[in-house]
């Protein structure tokens, strides 16, 4: 769990809201790991979390992995598909943390009732940027729509994770992962989403 | 989810810890299961609903804990192995068969999966189920990782076969819904079926019968603690970075706890010498190993989540074998918390406050920073609480229950409807465990003058609450029932009970009525509504309300998340909503009272404005109802889907 950059390991945290697909998102990840002959834990929580409230997922990704969680700004990756979980996950975030947060707002009900309010997404993009080593904001709605359907939103927060080149296997295992989880009939769209995602990160 | 049932030898997958379990047991031979949903145990049985057939074992949802330990425990009686699994306080309901089947033991192997949720990540208390195998006598594994989950219960099923007792197999949330690779091993033979031997005088637990069982327990506790002291899973653990000085630290631990302190250690040097005793058989534990360990330490740190159950038998051997001059430290010393799961920064933080207590000078790594370490104000974030979807019939239900009711207490049950505690519906004051409701509501009745009204869904009306209205009608108990029936056991991930007409085998099965069972206990009014009929089921409420003894309206409509994907599949369109800004008059009743997370506002040049998201909309159309101008209208008027 030392905070190294070693290429051979990676500790992703994943933060989203009930309903996104954060959790295949961490599956796929893990699936691609065993495929790619590395250790792997996913950690995640399920049951009452996922009627819309707070999804989050550990990924460590390398060897001699044996904490399903990792420690506070320890986090290598965060990838955020709300900016609100984006801020929610900085205290494992540091200027080591790559954050690639989506810029699409999903409201809480409370806010919709009065009783809480939605912070100013630019003071929320103020704290990453004030914290992390390198933020990536991308509209994952707009290049899912692009893609096919919104519902790839997911596999475009995926695309755009495997672009950093934070993945310590190959891409390709990763892809081809993604594309025998998610259905036949999607596969295309899918495909697209990721490489929309991919491109957005990778330079 | 098939390849979990391959016969590969040496084949590794990705698999949950509780896809895992359900491997070891495939491997190990189990041909009978039987479990109650919840979480954090429900995977084991949602991969047991797609894999038990063409695995050849039995599978069926319980409807109740009580009965999958009943029929799982009447089976390895019976000499076939089997396997009962459910989340800790499942165990509550079913210790009354649980407790005495250990008294006449099991004939075939059988494993006893109960998880546990530290932190109550979705449970209504953090219970510590280890203390149920020192009341019962079970044997107990801890697995730590997918892999030990699926190791421990091939192992396991051998041992309780061996030692003719139930082995408690305790895990929890982060051990079952942690994902990590799984090497298989070879399948087992199953024996599905025996011819019954009959032995009256160990299964049938008459008194005279009991005093002999009780003491064969006992003997059988011995043969326990021998396989214990050779448990391949309780084991000393060096760790990767050594340290030649200073005194000994002993840790003994295990669960998840182990995981956090494997790779703690293996990584920071603590300043001093270390050793870590992982426990994997933590009933009977092994006395002979922990004795030696104390013995080869110069401190002990037991670090275990919830009760120091742990500890507090490391203290008894200490005091046991005369050692005095060693300390202990764990939850008696306040370094760590009886409270909450744990995590690697609250597990180090223990580590290094032991240490510095020896008297070691250790240098604590610097911690990396955050936004503390920022001149930047925190942003305060909104809570984002989990709640009923958009389209959820429950909630239409709490609408009319609300505009038919004005003045009751009510008695919530477990399930998504407990989400009625929320505003705007508002409907929860009382709610203890699965099936309280009703009984709940019978107290209320007594204890004071408003009219109680209870809650439970349908999988939990077939659990628990049947007797319950038994107990409200024959003693005369004035309060109203409503059953929520959305067709499923939605909460926990969709599993069929009995009111659906599938089985556990995924085969057809008889769908039992629940209107005809209030009636068949002489419930004095029942109706069955369509709660997305607001009208019809604001009538229902008035009526039961004006009624007299026990009146249950059934508000019976598909979960819409089932809903949805049924019509996605079928091609049947979503007859989506939108508001029609010149009707609306902007008086704000739509969020006031129904709060569909589909709803959204904007402020306007005066006022604000009303919208539906037409992403989040299911086409309920229940907001329609709710809306006093009609504002409330299908995206697409001239179609009428």
């Amino acid at each position: 769990m030392e905070a190294c950059d070693a290429p051979h390991s990676v500790d992703i945290y994943i933060a989203g809201v009930g309903g996104q697909g954060a959790l295949m998102v961490a599956e796929i990840l893990g699936k691609a790991a065993i495929k790619a002959d590395k250790g792997c834990l996913v950690s995640e929580i399920h049951g009452m979390a996922q009627r819309g409230g707070v999804v989050v997922s550990t990924v460590r990704i390398g060897e001699n992995i044996h904490s399903p969680l990792v420690r506070k700004h320890e986090a290598h990756v965060v990838l955020a598909f709300e900016p609100v979980e984006a801020y929610r996950a900085l205290e494992l975030a540091s200027k080591d943390t790559l954050c690639i947060t989506s810029i699409n707002e999903i409201p809480p009900p409370n806010v919709l009732l009065g009783t809480a309010t939605y912070p100013p997404v630019e003071k929320l993009y103020e704290g990453l940027e004030a914290v992390c080593g390198r933020v990536v904001k991308l509209d994952s709605a707009a290049l899912a729509d692009e893609a096919g359907s919104s519902v790839t939103a997911n596999i475009v927060m995926l695309g755009a994770l495997a672009g950093t080149g934070k993945i310590p296997f190959d891409v390709a295992i990763l892809k081809e992962t993604m594309l025998e989880t998610v259905p036949a009939k999607f596969r295309e769209i899918n495909e697209k989403a990721f490489d929309l995602g991919f491109a957005q990160t990778n330079q | 989810m098939m390849e979990l049932i391959e016969d590969k030898v040496g084949k590794k997958v990705l698999a949950l810890g509780n896809e895992a379990i359900v491997r070891g047991a495939v491997e190990g031979g189990v041909a009978i299961a039987a479990t109650y949903p919840g979480t954090p145990s429900s995977e084991i049985g949602n991969t047991l609903f797609k894999v038990a057939k063409p695995a050849g074992m039995y599978f069926e949802f319980s409807s109740n804990e009580k009965l999958a330990m009943e029929v799982a425990g009447s089976a390895a009686m019976s000499g076939v192995r089997s396997l009962a699994f459910m989340k800790h306080v499942g165990l509550n309901v079913a210790a009354d068969a649980f407790m005495t089947l250990n008294y006449t033991g099991v004939r075939g192997g059988m494993i006893i999966v109960v998880a546990d949720d530290p932190s109550m990540h979705s449970s209504q208390n953090e219970q510590d189920t280890r203390y149920y195998s020192r009341l019962s006598g079970a044997p107990m594994l801890e697995p730590f990782d997918p892999q030990e989950c699926k190791d421990m219960m091939v192992w396991g099923i051998e041992m309780s076969e061996k030692v003719q007792l139930p082995f408690l197999f305790r895990t929890t949330t982060r051990v079952n819904h942690v994902r990590g690779p799984v090497e298989f091993g070879p399948i087992k033979e199953r024996i599905t079926k025996v011819e019954y031997e009959r032995d009256p005088a160990r299964f049938v637990v008459v008194p005279a019968h009991a005093r002999v069982r009780h003491k064969a327990l006992i003997e059988a506790r011995k043969k326990a603690l021998e396989v214990s002291e050779n448990c391949p899973f309780n084991k000393v653990v060096e760790p990767m970075i050594k340290n030649d000085s200073g005194p000994m630290l002993g840790i003994i631990t295990s669960g998840v706890s182990y995981a956090y302190v494997k790779e703690l250690v293996d990584h920071i040097d603590m300043g001093t010498r270390v050793q870590v005793l992982k426990l994997g058989m933590t009933s009977p534990l092994p006395e002979k190993m922990i004795l030696n360990f104390i013995n080869s330490s110069d401190a002990i740190l037991v670090v275990e989540e919830l009760e120091p159950y742990l500890e507090d038998f490391v203290k008894g051997q200490m005091m046991d074998n005369g050692i005095f001059d060693k300390k202990v430290y764990g939850k008696g010393t306040g370094t760590f918390d009886i409270l909450y799961e744990f995590n690697p920064d609250l597990v180090l933080d223990g580590l290094f406050s032991t240490v510095e207590d020896m008297g070691v000078s250790v240098d604590r790594p610097e911690l990396k920073c955050g936004l503390e370490a920022t001149d930047l104000e925190p942003v305060e974030l909104p809570n984002r609480p989990p709640i009923l979807c958009p389209g959820c019939p429950h909630r239409a239900t709490f609408f009319a229950l609300n505009k038919a009711v004005k003045h009751a207490i009510y008695s919530m049950d477990i399930g998504c409807y407990t989400l009625g505690i929320q505003p705007p519906a508002d409907v929860a004051d009382l709610l203890l465990c699965m099936g309280s409701s009703v009984g709940g509501a019978c107290g209320l009745s007594r204890a004071q003058d408003v009219i109680p009204v209870g809650f439970a869904g349908d999988s939990t009306f077939f659990h628990t609450v049947i007797p319950g209205l038994v107990n409200a009608v024959h003693n005369k108990h004035r309060l109203i029932m409503n059953v929520l029936d959305n067709r499923t056991t939605a909460m926990t991930g969709h599993q069929p009970h009995p009111g659906l007409p599938v089985d556990g085998m995924g085969d057809p099965a008889p769908a039992l009525d629940i209107e005809r069972i209030c009636k068949a206990v002489e419930c004095d009014y029942v109706k069955t509504v369509d709660p997305l009929n607001i009208a019809e089921t604001t009538e229902a409420f008035k009526e039961a309300e004006a009624s007299e003894g026990v009146a249950v309206v059934v508000t019976k409509s598909p979960c819409a998340l089932l809903e949805v994907r049924d019509k996605r599949r079928a091609g049947i369109p979503l007859n989506k909503y939108t508001v029609d800004q010149e009707a609306c008059k902007h008086c704000g009743t739509c969020i006031r009272t129904f709060a569909c997370p589909a709803f959204y506002t904007e402020e306007g040049e005066e006022k604000k404005n009303y919208f539906i998201n037409p992403a989040l909309c299911n086409g309920c159309e229940v907001c329609g109802q709710v809306c006093p101008f009609n504002a409330m209208v299908p995206i697409n008027k001239g179609g009428d889907e």
